[in-house]
């Protein structure tokens, strides 16, 4: 079955994706850590991310940013670790549970947390470039990282809509 | 398939027409023909009751099963 098969890839990719997450927010608070006595730290943060002129204009705004991309990196490793939980015990012959409800339901939660976050990331960095002009460094992965959110749930409805003609066949 | 469905015998049989079956068990002549096409995945036993007394028959006057 193609849709089993899919899964799989996902299931892999989404385990690769928790660990990267992990790894990234990791480093991201080990160099915040290490930034108190180094600042030079700051100038390449993980994924090469230049937050000096930050740190040099208030080390509040740059403690915020900071944990602005911890906590979406976070959130993204958690919806990560939500979707293994959901792939593991998923049946794509008989998907629909109530585990699967929940643990859906608790993505779509998630995943309205991590805009939060990043409408506040976003917002910070504008309000702070427009007024000191400093370089804007806009998150934008997380586009990426719903749409295969989304496109393991569609692989479930595909199952849905499947019952569904079954469903329609019953005479 | 193995289930053949022998519904268009028994209309001939009791020289009744689709549609007015369908009126007298009350499903749609679109299901109806699903049916009788063979490609309907189940049948309701309140269905199968229902064709069984339109047409004064056994259920296996309809249902037929042959080996593939």
């Amino acid at each position: 079955m193609r849709s089993n098969k899919l899964l799989k890839i996902m299931y892999v990719f989404t385990w690769l994706a928790f660990i990267g997450l992990c790894i990234q927010s990791g480093i991201l608070l080990t160099s915040y850590f290490l930034s108190f006595s180094n600042p030079d730290v700051s100038k390449k943060l993980f994924g090469g991310i230049n937050l000096f002129q930050y740190y040099n204009y208030s080390f509040y705004h740059y403690s915020f940013i900071l944990f602005y991309k911890i906590m979406i990196g976070i959130s993204e490793a958690w919806i990560a670790y939500l979707l293994i939980r959901l792939l593991k015990d998923l049946d794509i012959a008989n998907p629909f549970n109530k585990s699967v409800c929940k643990l859906m339901k608790q993505t779509s939660i998630s995943i309205l947390c991590l805009w939060f976050i990043v409408m506040l990331h976003n917002t910070h960095i504008q309000f702070i470039g427009k007024k000191y002009n400093f370089e804007m460094d806009l998150y934008s992965s997380e586009f990426l990282f719903v749409s295969g959110v989304l496109f393991i749930f569609s692989q479930i409805i595909k199952r849905g809509i499947e019952i569904q003609q079954e469903n329609d066949l019953i005479i | 398939m193995a289930i053949i469905v022998n519904l268009d015998v028994m209309l001939a049989k009791r020289k009744m027409r689709s549609k007015e079956l369908a009126e007298i068990i009350g499903i749609t002549t679109a299901n109806l023909s699903i049916l009788k096409s063979g490609k309907a995945k189940a049948v309701r036993f309140s269905t199968l009751e229902a064709i069984c007394k339109a047409l004064d028959c056994q259920p296996a006057d309809i249902l037929e099963y042959q080996k593939d």
